[in-house]
């Protein structure tokens, strides 16, 4: 089922562009500035802000860090000279040697990099450089080797909140009102590949092989298009797992991921379009398991039931970030194939398939065509076919990124 | 003296029936309660014959659609797997879709406190047509059936060749044990 009928959602993208072009002025891509930073017996460095953020790569630089992100690109560790501290993504914790400190902001992937809010240099940092540090307006000061450590608490009830707020306002407002405001990285998803062929066509089609070319020429008309960064979960005939996939578009800290698929069925006389976005709510199982490794992550070994609540609580967090986005994306998706391409309407659904689990950005699931329909598979083949089905799915994630860039759809607010 | 006995042979004859009556509906309203042996300990009822709704594909495969068949099976475990073979078989009904492959093989089923698992051979997803809803209405088609037929059972987990495993056949999450989606009768997941 849709979140917001379809009728509805037009007339909010109407009222919304009639009152975006009335009250704001033109987007601004966010203020550029330095931080300069002093080193007892060392030149000075510079850190970059950008709206008011700190850049987490600038850090990385200016202090010589080792950075490494976890396999499903939630958890990020920093490694400097005297010590090591965790952050996860979206989280405004910082963890190190099992103590817990609570930034006045989330760790965020926007527009393609990473940034931090300001207070992580005398929160954070001290854990990484053994140095006490002092943040004024424009300057950081530390102190000699060994005049600072990591000042964090035992993980306990408010910490464990603080991780569950993370979802709920993932993108701080700075960001929203000054960062860019439409796609920067598009993680596209050819299904299966390799050992799995996906759906037979009766004539020997496979979908590995259609949708893969059908990515193809949707990542080069996006490119061209639209400018932006758009990265292939494969670019060849090859497996790749279904984590592995997600992890891809957290790691290029995407802001959109489309999973194209090939339909087929039981039935030779079904065709059509169907798009598919996670379900929002799952089993009360699932949202234990993923709670009791949200406090693996964390360091935490809270007894079992006493936080039923608190956990139910971030599993709906989890999912509602990125649910009403992902709908938006289904639905632009949906339309452009049925309008553009004159097919069957087989609607919008929302379901419980893996590979858009965990992905920390608006994600969706197209459904480009039934190769088990003779007639269609035909189709399928022509690559004049697959190019019209590229070119309608290009649309499509425009629609989305004026969507964005008109504040129509707005990030992380659910 | 004759009088006698057939009241005797008439008594008897009740008592009998009355006993595998209460048994038989007894075994029949669920699972047996768990034993401490859990997973090993069969379950030990009568055999039985119930009516039940099977959850097959409508004929537009976008949503359940029910079809009540007669079943018989040696005992609770061996009637729940043959609840799953029958949707094997598929619909007698047209108007309605198979949504397992015929070639599809239940391994085993058996039973603990709430959960059913369903051991499947590899067939069902290697035969498997491919549609991620077709996908979805497959493994609704198991879980429906199970906990719309026996009350006691609220989980099912599906196990591929004695595993667990990450989807059913590449797309819907069977990682955990699955709860009822009656909705799906109307094609809707929520």
């Amino acid at each position: 089922m849709n979140l917001i009928p379809q009728r509805l959602f037009r007339r909010f993208l109407l009222a919304g562009v009639l009152f975006i072009s009335t009250i704001l002025p033109l987007e601004s891509s966010g203020q550029v500035s330095a931080i300069t930073v002093r080193v007892p017996g060392e030149s000075l460095k510079q850190i970059t802000t950008r709206s008011g953020r700190v850049d987490l790569q600038s850090v990385i630089e200016a202090f010589d860090l080792r950075s490494s992100m976890d396999v499903l690109g939630e958890r990020l560790d920093l490694v400097g000279t005297r010590g090591s501290c965790r952050l996860l993504l979206d989280s405004p914790l910082v963890l190190s040697r099992g103590l817990v400190t609570i930034m006045s902001g989330p760790l965020v992937n926007f527009g393609g990099s990473l940034s931090l809010p300001p207070d992580f240099l005398t929160k954070g940092l001290p854990a990484l450089t053994g140095r006490s540090a002092s943040l004024d307006a424009s300057a950081l000061t530390l102190g000699k080797a060994g005049s600072g450590s990591f000042k964090g608490q035992k993980p306990d009830e408010l910490t464990r909140f603080a991780s569950f707020i993370r979802r709920d306002q993932y993108v701080p407002e700075e960001l929203l009102k000054e960062g860019p405001k439409g796609l920067s990285v598009v993680v596209l998803d050819p299904g299966h590949g390799g050992r799995s062929l996906g759906a037979r066509g009766t004539t020997g089609t496979t979908e590995k092989d259609l949708v893969l070319n059908v990515a193809e020429k949707l990542k080069a008309k996006l490119e061209e298009g639209l400018g932006i960064k758009v990265v292939l979960t494969r670019t060849a005939d090859y497996y790749v797992g279904l984590k592995e996939r997600t992890a891809i578009g957290n790691n290029n800290r995407a802001d959109l991921f489309l999973s194209i698929h090939a339909n087929a069925t039981f039935r030779r006389d079904i065709d059509g379009y169907e798009t598919y976005y996670l379900s929002l709510k799952s089993t009360d199982k699932q949202a234990s398991s993923y709670a009791e490794e949200e406090n693996r992550a964390l360091g935490v070994n809270g007894s079992k039931g006493d936080n039923a609540l608190l956990e139910a609580i971030l599993w709906d967090m989890a999912q509602t970030a990125y649910v009403r986005e992902s709908s938006h994306l289904a639905g632009m998706v949906q339309n452009r194939l049925v309008s553009d391409l004159k097919g069957r309407d087989r609607g919008v659904r929302q379901a419980p398939l893996a590979v858009l689990m965990g992905a920390r950005m608006p994600a969706a699931l197209v459904e480009i065509g039934y190769i088990s329909n003779p007639e269609q598979e035909v189709r399928l083949n022509r690559l004049s076919h697959q190019d019209q089905i590229a070119q309608a799915l290009y649309q499509a994630i425009e629609d989305y990124h004026r969507g964005l860039v008109r504040g129509e759809i707005k990030r992380g607010q659910p | 003296m004759k009088k006698n006995l057939k009241a005797a042979v008439i008594l008897v004859l009740t008592v009998g029936a009355v006993y595998l009556f209460i048994r038989f509906t007894m075994s029949g309203r669920g699972i047996s309660p768990p034993g401490e042996e859990g997973l090993s300990r069969p379950v030990v009822s009568a055999p039985q014959t119930r009516e039940m709704d099977l959850f097959f594909a409508d004929a537009t495969g976008r949503r359940l659609s029910i079809e009540r068949r007669e079943i018989s099976g040696d005992n609770t475990e061996d009637l729940l797997k043959r609840v799953v073979e029958e949707l094997i078989k598929g619909p007698v009904d047209e108007d309605r879709m198979r949504i397992l492959p015929e070639s599809a093989l239940v391994r085993a089923v058996f039973t603990r406190e709430q959960t059913v698992w369903v051991d499947l051979g590899g067939a069902i997803q290697d035969e498997h047509p491919g549609g991620a809803w077709t996908e979805v209405l497959a493994v609704y088609s198991i879980v429906n059936t199970l906990t719309e037929n026996f009350p006691g059972v609220s989980y099912v987990q599906i196990l591929i060749n004695g595993r667990e495993s990450e989807t059913f056949a590449g797309h819907v999450d069977i990682s955990i044990p699955l709860e009822n989606r009656i909705q799906l009768l109307a094609g809707d997941w929520e």
